[in-house]
């Protein structure tokens, strides 16, 4: 089959380039439009310094051209949409957050050392000595030609052009036309006082124009200052040093960690970016120090387990075979009430010493939350794809409605539903009140405030595996259910045995992506609560009951030193890529199970 | 054919790179102003009125006020980002860190300005914005309900008291569960304060009050405001505003922002001072929005120009007020108004506090809110909840995240000595160095570590907070000689800190012994018969080879002991001083009698007497 399908697609790909003049033309066409708008997206991107995602977009665009252009590759252009949003939207973000993770990006150090540089070399100062004017604009109607008209703090007063030297003048009498109440005449030496419009105009042109003597030229500060200023910093890019030529300070860079250093140990105001090796991956010890405390309760706990194990396992083999295991109440109460006695004590302990910890805490949320959102929504969802699979009066709308939830925009629904929860103006708390009497505090108590998110969850939720689920019924076959009758099997049966394993050959990958989306379902849970309630008695950062590893990587990377440290959180997202990413996988070798089972039938 | 459309490839690939990036640039104004929703709309009209005027070419785009600060630097050294912003002055720490943001010279238009608006936008000695609003907090209260302004916290409790009991409103003052920044006024009248002042009058992010006496003297009032229900959980500012507007909390904290909002209720209110503490006043933090000139921008001078010689005059800035009527910054449109609200505000806040901008600051918002949280909803005390959050605090800006929780490291408590270079330390002596920290037992408090030592001879003591300030030696005296440590060989050695008789050992220098028995629960351990229940750990300051321990906590009653070696029952004497010998039993005749047990290790004889 796979043969015929290539062979097929090499006869039809190949004559299909040379088809037709028109046709080929368009689609050159077309492929030059792509491929200018991507040059020109990596130019620009390129130039302001991200490399990186300038070559994912050029490598985007390699991509499509070549297999548009290479007749063996035809049939992949179908491909090619997906696989260059799959460059750009995936690929690029991991490689760049791996990257970003062994740098310090971070508040103070978001730009590259030479554009640092050239940012503090715009910080001028007035050396000692230099005078301070303030400035009034002339210049001729071409535009072309400026003056300014400088008073110094004294009174003193002169005309300034550029490349010549400062020019005494006397307000009220130098120059020509009438004078403004400081004595400014409206010409002088044939060019007008810029005023307005004009005025405004020629700013941007003025800034960056030196007058008066060339060897101490007279620059524009600001609105208020003109004079001779220089630049406060100066970059030696040869010595590595930034130096602060106002103060005489040398401040050495030191690229380790991305700050200009003077001899007492203080940086200059800003730092730049540098890669950083380990170090961020370093800090996350802190992300697991809960496990290093806990090494040696941990390493008694394998062994118990292993010794129980083993005592287990002997006294299985020795009894196993023995008329006493054949006891009802020997096989189902007392050895599962041994082995638990046996287990148990060695487990509690160890998830003693856990579960203080924050991470552990955090990670069982998380898993729980992905496992039960996912449980519960596909069980409603199948629930109802079961009922409405059959035929009653207002079928189709009911369906339609049903699928409302799954169109509203997640974040209004999610504030309408913590607005409903609210404990001093919700509906839900009020109507429970006015049943029972009183109402759980569901942003206060943990485990109200756990509950309350997997019904948010479950009303965002059901209708996609409602819809999923109405599909794959429509594919079951009916003649299935009636040679099950003929066996004798009832509604349970059916359901249970026929039903339930095809459906979860077609719906068990949705089913995965749905955990690990949930798994890292941010959304929801800032949305909803932001985590809360906070534990109490935990140490930097604060984290909630409801955090999960993505809200608690959030405040981790978030809330230190009072600034967004990028590196380090790219650091703890590369680490839970990879739990997730162990995960996944351990669900496709499920997922597999499930094709097998799918096969039997 | 093919190598036809690759010539008409390249050829309008290369028109077009040369082409359209000319097109581009047109696109750019002469300045560009980056503005929230509702500044947006009140400058859109000024600049068009500007650039007809004047021939220079001005865009507002709107983008939310978080994004502004946080794209600014993003968009900035891209060429893409704005010649002027509209910020609140707090964000000024971290604009400056990153360079982002220039000075402002003034001139002579600095006098036309409110001078706690321009102290607001001054960090580090340079002005880096134009203020066109102050704002701060201010008491709010129902007159039909409350007729008088409370004057002190105090009062707010009674008049509190007095209305919810009689059944008049729903609530007195009610405060959002989980905002700090409301909260401020109440802590700061107690004395609490959130960073200290330098020698240069600057917050020290190193000084954090957030646990100082006023702080949790404040705290413990809102705890007994909340114990007797008068503070209720799950309030966020729209909850508090809706009790007060529809009539069902008479008092509340909040801001000129919300003016048009209580108008519109029709609700009756009256603005006043903010409720004084034993400190003095409650004095809310002032806070300031402005324009800044981003560093990135081609056309400061212009940016500058616009802002001095346009912006800041009655027109323009009266439009900026009608749009968002926060109290001007400017002063002759704040002379022009006739407000009393305003007047209100201004009154309030004359004995504010600029709120810090230096970026550690954000580091204080989260922990200091869950406080003021566990503290109403009665899951923490007032004081251990303003306490766990400076911990928080002074670790998230020390940096040291570490996800742990406080009963690993409230306290610190290290092994500084010769073992620390041994053990992977930078160097000996260092009470600060994290590889020979201890760890304290959840049941019996006591602190432990173990580590794996090469044979030869240390030396070490105990010291706590990663200080020498408090330290403690030979006998567990404070301040004592170094304990010395020989091996023979490479041991697991164990090391002990009791922080009550702060008798610090190993179990190579002595015994650990404990005493486990039936009473053991008595004394609040996990349960009896637990050999590392070290509250029954007996002890030997004097090294004469006598171990002992006392209690008095138990109850009347006949019980049973051993003596246990090591924290399990491997090596374990009974009576006789017998390995893995009989229980040895012991009476209690009456409550708390006092009952001393004494281990002599020559003999491994364990003896107990009950009684004085």
């Amino acid at each position: 089959m796979r043969t015929a399908l290539a062979r097929a697609g090499v006869s039809t790909g190949a004559p299909a380039l040379s088809s037709s003049p028109v046709g080929l033309i368009l689609r050159l066409l077309a492929l030059a439009v792509i491929d200018v708008f991507a040059l020109l997206l990596a130019v620009s991107i390129g130039g302001d310094g991200n490399i990186f995602l300038a070559l994912a977009i050029v490598a985007t665009a390699l991509i499509v051209t070549v297999i548009t252009l290479v007749p063996g590759l035809w049939p992949l252009r179908w491909m090619s949409p997906a696989l260059a949003l799959i460059v750009l939207m995936a690929l690029y973000p991991m490689f760049y957050t791996l990257y970003v993770a062994f740098t310090n990006f971070s508040d103070g150090h978001r730009q590259s050392k030479v554009e640092v540089a050239e940012l503090l070399a715009q910080r001028t100062y007035l050396p000692e000595g230099g005078t301070s004017y303030t400035w009034t604009p002339f210049g001729n109607e071409a535009g072309d030609s400026y003056g300014l008209w400088l008073v110094d703090a004294e009174g003193n007063a002169f005309f300034a052009l550029p490349d010549q030297p400062l020019q005494p003048v006397t307000p009220g009498v130098s120059g020509s036309g009438p004078y403004d109440e400081a004595g400014i005449p409206a010409q002088m030496d044939g060019l007008n006082v810029l005023q307005g419009g004009e005025r405004f105009r020629a700013l941007t042109t003025l800034q960056t124009m030196q007058f008066g003597d060339p060897a101490s030229p007279v620059g524009i500060k600001s609105r208020n200052e003109a004079g001779a200023f220089v630049s406060k910093w100066v970059f030696d890019a040869g010595a590595n040093t930034l130096t602060d030529m106002e103060a005489g300070i040398v401040y050495q860079a030191d690229d380790s960690q991305g700050q200009f250093v003077a001899p007492d140990g203080t940086f200059a105001p800003v730092g730049y970016w540098v890669p950083i090796g380990l170090n961020n991956f370093a800090r996350i010890t802190g992300f697991f120090s809960g496990l290093s405390n806990f090494g040696p309760q941990f390493l008694t706990f394998l062994w118990r387990f292993v010794a129980a194990v083993v005592a287990g396992w002997g006294v299985y083999r020795f009894f196993g075979k023995t008329d006493i295991m054949e006891i009802w109440l020997v096989r189902r109460v007392v050895v599962p009430l041994l082995l638990l006695a046996v287990f148990a004590e060695p487990l509690l302990n160890l998830f003693d010493t856990l579960l203080p910890v924050p991470l552990f805490k955090v990670f069982g949320w998380t898993v729980a939350f992905a496992l039960l959102s996912v449980l519960t929504s596909f069980s409603l969802g199948l629930f109802m794809a079961l009922i409405l699979n059959r035929d009653f009066p207002g079928v189709r709308v009911i369906r339609s409605l049903l699928i409302v939830p799954y169109a509203i925009p997640g974040m209004i629904g999610i504030l309408i539903w913590r607005g409903m929860f609210n404990s001093n103006v919700g509906v839900i708390p009020a109507t429970l009140r006015d049943i029972f009497g009183s109402s759980p505090a569901f942003f206060n108590d943990p485990g109200w405030a756990k509950f309350m998110i997997l019904l948010v969850n479950l009303w965002f939720a059901y209708p996609y595996f409602m819809l999923l689920c109405s599909g794959a019924l429509q594919s079951i076959s009916a003649s299935i259910y009636e040679a099950a009758e003929v066996d004798g099997a009832n509604t349970w049966h059916k359901f249970w045995n026929l039903t339930l394993p095809l459906l979860l050959v077609a719906v068990g990958p949705l089913l995965i992506a749905s955990f690990t989306f949930n798994f890292n379902n941010f959304l929801l849970i800032e949305g909803l609560i932001e985590g809360g309630p906070p534990i109490a008695g935990t140490v930097a950062p604060p984290v909630g009951h409801t955090d999960n590893l993505m809200t608690y990587t959030y405040r981790f990377a978030f809330s230190a030193g009072g600034t967004r440290d990028f590196g380090y959180a790219s650091a703890i997202a590369v680490m839970i890529f990879l739990i997730v990413g162990t995960l996944t996988l351990l669900q496709f070798r499920l997922t597999r199970r499930w094709e097998e089972v799918g096969e039997n039938v | 054919m093919k190598r036809f459309g690759f010539v008409i490839l390249l050829a309008v690939c290369l028109t077009m790179v040369v082409g359209v990036p000319a097109a581009a640039q047109d696109g750019r104004p002469d300045l560009l102003i980056w503005a929230d929703n509702t500044r947006e709309k009140a400058l859109t009209p000024l600049v068009e009125q500007f650039s007809a005027d004047f021939g220079v070419t001005v865009r507002v785009d709107e983008i939310g006020m978080g994004d502004i600060r946080a794209n600014l630097p993003v968009a900035g050294p891209a060429g893409e980002g704005p010649d002027i912003i509209i910020a609140a002055h707090d964000w000024i720490g971290e604009l400056v860190l990153n360079g982002s943001v220039v000075p402002l010279n003034l001139g002579d238009k600095a006098a036309e300005f409110n001078p706690a608006a321009l102290s607001l936008f001054t960090y580090n000695g340079e002005l880096y914005g134009m203020p066109y609003a102050v704002e701060n907090v201010a008491f709010f209260r129902n007159p039909e309900l409350v007729p008088d302004a409370p004057a002190t916290w105090d009062e707010v409790k009674a008049i509190t008291e007095e209305l919810v009991s009689s059944g008049t409103s729903e609530f007195g003052y009610l405060i959002q569960t989980n905002d700090a920044y409301h909260y401020f006024p109440i802590m700061n009248a107690f004395g609490g304060y959130v960073f200290g002042l330098d020698e240069n009058g600057n917050y020290n992010p190193e000084d954090v009050g957030i646990d100082s006496p006023g702080a949790i003297a404040a705290g413990q009032w809102l705890q007994s405001m909340a114990e007797a229900g008068y503070l209720v959980a799950d309030v966020n500012y729209d909850v508090m505003h809706a009790k007060f507007e529809g009539g069902d909390a008479a008092m509340i904290i909040t801001g000129p922002w919300a003016l048009p909002r209580i108008r519109q209720s029709g609700v009756p209110y009256a603005i006043s001072d903010l409720p004084a503490g034993p400190a003095g006043p409650g004095k809310p933090f002032i806070g300031g929005q402005g324009f800044m000139i981003s560093a990135y921008s081609p056309n400061q001078l212009l940016a500058e120009a616009f802002l001095l010689d346009f912006m800041a005059n009655t027109e323009p800035m009266q439009a900026m007020y009608d749009a968002d009527p926060r109290p001007p910054a400017y002063l002759p449109v704040l002379e022009s108004l006739a407000d009393p609200d305003l007047e209100a505000f201004r009154h309030a806040g004359l004995v504010g506090e600029p709120q810090p901008s230096i970026p550690q600051m954000s580091s204080v918002w989260g922990a200091w809110g869950n406080a003021q949280q566990f503290t109403i909803t009665q899951e923490l005390d007032g004081e251990t909840a303003f306490t766990d959050a400076a911990a928080q605090i002074r670790d998230l800006i020390a940096g040291r995240v570490t996800g742990a929780t406080t009963s690993e490291t409230g306290e610190y408590v290290g092994l500084p000595g010769t073992i620390q270079e041994a053990l992977g330390c930078p160097g000996n002596w260092q009470p600060e160095c994290e590889n020979t920290r201890m760890i304290v037992g959840e049941d019996d408090g006591v602190w432990q570590a173990a580590f794996d030592l090469p044979a030869g001879s240390y030396e070490y003591k105990v010291a706590l907070n990663g200080t020498w300030d408090v330290n403690y030696g030979m006998g567990g005296e404070a301040g004592g000689a170094n304990i010395v440590l020989n091996l023979d060989a490479d041991t697991n050695v164990v090391f002990l800190f009791d922080p009550i008789s702060h008798w610090v050992t190993d179990n190579v220098n002595s015994l650990i012994v404990s005493a486990p028995g039936s009473y053991q629960a008595a004394l609040g351990c996990p349960g009896d018969w637990a050999p590392d229940c070290l509250l029954s750990w007996m002890q030997d300051a004097d090294g004469d080879g006598i171990y002992s321990f006392s209690t008095d906590v138990l109850p009347a009653g006949d019980y049973e002991v051993k003596a246990a070696l090591n924290q399990s029952w491997d090596v374990n004497y009974g009576a006789d001083g017998e390995a893995g010998g009989a229980n040895i039993p012991f009476t209690v005749s009456a409550d708390n009698e006092p009952v001393t047990f004494s281990f002599d290790s020559s003999t491994n004889l364990l003896t107990v007497a009950v009684g004085g």
